[in-house]
């Protein structure tokens, strides 16, 4: 109990460490945040492009998607502010030698990757998501129950140990392969499935439920939410996320093994 | 009889290093068939350190000096061999170990580049569980000492070297550890600096009776700092022995280099010195410690000299000496 105390305040002094050094890049915030709010008012005119032409697709209404649209911004704005710039290090750290640093502090190497960095953009920007999924959801022909929400909530949850899982996965590839940031484009790339009803993909859709679990990261959550989620969709996210985790801690644990610093 | 604080016993570390001919065909050639070499960095070390020790740790580049700091840190595992310090075995990677050493690089730094100094110890602090009053105690007694107080609150990218390296150190110390690993702390200091560094560290030495394990290039590091080193060469021990023996048998001498505007002749200088190189307008003369001001003098008044240079005898000439003498 006493570690788990200590845990959190080390992650408090990280968020604020976190701030400070977001502020002192005070033009770097404006120009991040005016190109996501850009990005992210693009996506939903693809959308409504698609929808000139047609009322529904694969069962899913304009609404409906836009709320896919604005649970997947969440569940990734979440993850980026918490955890994302946490895990990217990794791979300069092993190539420049700095895991030196990690290894010798007395938290665990995981916890100081995982937690030492927030991103503060992507936290408002998750703000935005919110307040978007609040009206589409009150414009919503779907009745939501309160257990629909709760697992909703619990389900993005899922959604971010699954993410973490994953990227803590890629990056330490790192250990064998040294020079190895681009694979956060594969990240990247699985993350465009998110937005996107899984049904659209027919016979390939079992793909986005395993080997690239994006299903997960989006589809399920806002399923869920308007009370057409199963069983089948709960279990899988669970054991997906164990799954993931289990995996980015094991490659992270034998990496770290392999180390072998960098020259000073 | 007390346990040495730190025991090493037949530490080993190899690596296995890519190796690849220039050129884009040898790079392709190397995708399919990688041509790997084995390093033997630390070659069966053995050692020991008393509490309070003051210990050098000499070698020329590539010698296993730092490898073996990185494992006595838990930072990289031995292939083979046993290590102990503070009866832990420091690649177990235990809280209760890492909480009661601390490892200075010289040329890696644990500050926060883009913050003010005193927001990384404020993270050091939490990290390390320091009292806020230690914390005020410590912070302020070492900045002193180190003459950084103003620059606190300065971001760690704008410090000077010199600046960045102490602060540096009051990251390393302000959670008082026991053991105290330094890896060329004082590397690309200007004089004034380093001599800084050096009295820092001795007094801390003094007052809080950390052992400490010091590598460095620079004898005057060592000279200052250090009764007793351990040498190291192609990764194993070469000399483990008070500096005072080392310093009688091998380092009495300094280096002049002198660069002449006029041609000289070779045979001006031989009873100044030891001619190590000789070019008509240049001379590398090997002299004794005692006797270079005067040679210095000498020459600046006989000969019509461009520049000179008073330098250290290499330390990998100190230590080829003591090889080929094993």
């Amino acid at each position: 109990m006493q570690y788990l105390k200590q845990l959190f305040t080390i992650w408090k002094q990280y968020i604020v460490t976190s701030l400070v050094r977001s502020m002192e890049f005070r033009f770097n915030f404006i120009a991040e945040m005016s190109v996501w709010l850009v990005w992210f008012g693009t996506t939903f005119l693809i959308a409504n492009i698609f929808f000139l032409h047609t009322n529904v697709i694969a069962g899913w209404e304009k609404n409906d998607i836009y709320i896919l649209i604005s649970t997947a911004t969440l569940i990734i704005q979440l993850f980026e502010s918490l955890f994302f710039e946490g895990i990217h290090q990794l791979t300069f750290f092993v190539t420049e030698g700095k895991m030196d640093i990690v290894f010798t502090k007395p938290i665990h190497p995981i916890f100081q990757l995982l937690f030492s960095r927030f991103e503060v953009v992507p936290f408002i920007q998750l703000f935005f998501s919110l307040i978007l999924l609040v009206l589409f959801l009150v414009r919503s022909e779907n009745t939501i129950h309160p257990i629909s929400v709760i697992l909703y909530v619990f389900l993005c949850l899922l959604a971010i140990i699954i993410q973490i899982g994953i990227y803590l996965a890629l990056q330490s590839l790192a250990f064998w392969f040294t020079r190895i940031e681009n694979i956060r484009y594969l990240f990247y790339s699985m993350q465009e499935f998110n937005r996107t009803p899984t049904a659209v993909f027919h016979r390939f859709e079992i793909l986005l439920f395993t080997i690239v679990p994006a299903a997960y990261i989006g589809n399920v959550q806002t399923l869920v939410l308007f009370g057409k989620g199963t069983m089948q969709h709960i279990m899988g996210a669970i054991i997906v996320a164990i799954v993931a985790l289990i995996c980015g801690i094991s490659l992270f644990t034998i990496g770290a093994r392999r180390y072998t610093s960098a020259s000073s | 009889m007390q346990q040495p604080l730190i025991q090493v016993n037949n530490l080993r570390k190899v690596f296995f290093v890519t190796q690849k001919a220039p050129g884009v065909l040898n790079s392709v050639k190397s995708i399919f068939k990688p041509n790997k070499k084995e390093v033997i960095a630390v070659n069966n070390v053995s050692f020991s350190i008393e509490q309070g020790e003051l210990v050098g740790f000499l070698g020329p580049n590539g010698a296993g000096k730092t490898t073996t700091l990185k494992m006595l840190s838990g930072i990289l595992y031995p292939t083979t061999g046993k290590a102990t310090v503070l009866g832990f075995t420091p690649w177990e990677r235990k809280k209760e170990y890492q909480k009661q050493f601390s490892l200075l690089m010289g040329q890696k730094n644990q500050l926060w580049w883009d913050l003010p100094v005193m927001d990384s110890f404020v993270l050091q602090k939490v990290i390390y569980g320091v009292s806020d009053r230690a914390f005020k105690k410590m912070t302020d007694h070492l900045a002193e000492l180190l003459d950084v107080t103003d620059v606190l609150q300065t971001q760690a990218r704008k410090l000077s070297l010199g600046q960045r390296m102490k602060c540096e150190l009051i990251a390393a110390l302000l959670y008082q550890p026991k053991v105290l690993f330094l890896d060329e702390p004082t590397i690309g200091l200007d004089v004034i600096s380093q001599q800084a560094v050096r009295e820092f560290i001795r007094e801390y030495n003094e007052e809080f009776h950390t052992t400490i394990l010091l590598t460095s290039h620079y004898m005057d590091d060592v000279e200052a700092l250090c009764k007793r080193i351990i040498i190291i060469d192609h990764g194993m021990i070469v000399y483990d022995g008070s500096l005072q023996q080392l310093r009688d048998a091998y380092t009495n001498k300094k280096i002049l280099r002198i660069t002449f505007r006029k041609a000289v002749k070779k045979s001006d200088f031989t009873r100044l010195g030891t001619i190590k190189k000789f070019s008509k307008t240049m001379i590398e003369l090997e002299v004794s410690r005692q006797t270079h001001q005067k040679v210095a003098s000498k020459i600046l008044h006989t000969f019509d000299v461009d520049d000179i240079l008073i330098d250290e005898v290499n330390i990998e000439e100190v230590i080829r000496d003591i090889f080929s003498k094993k």
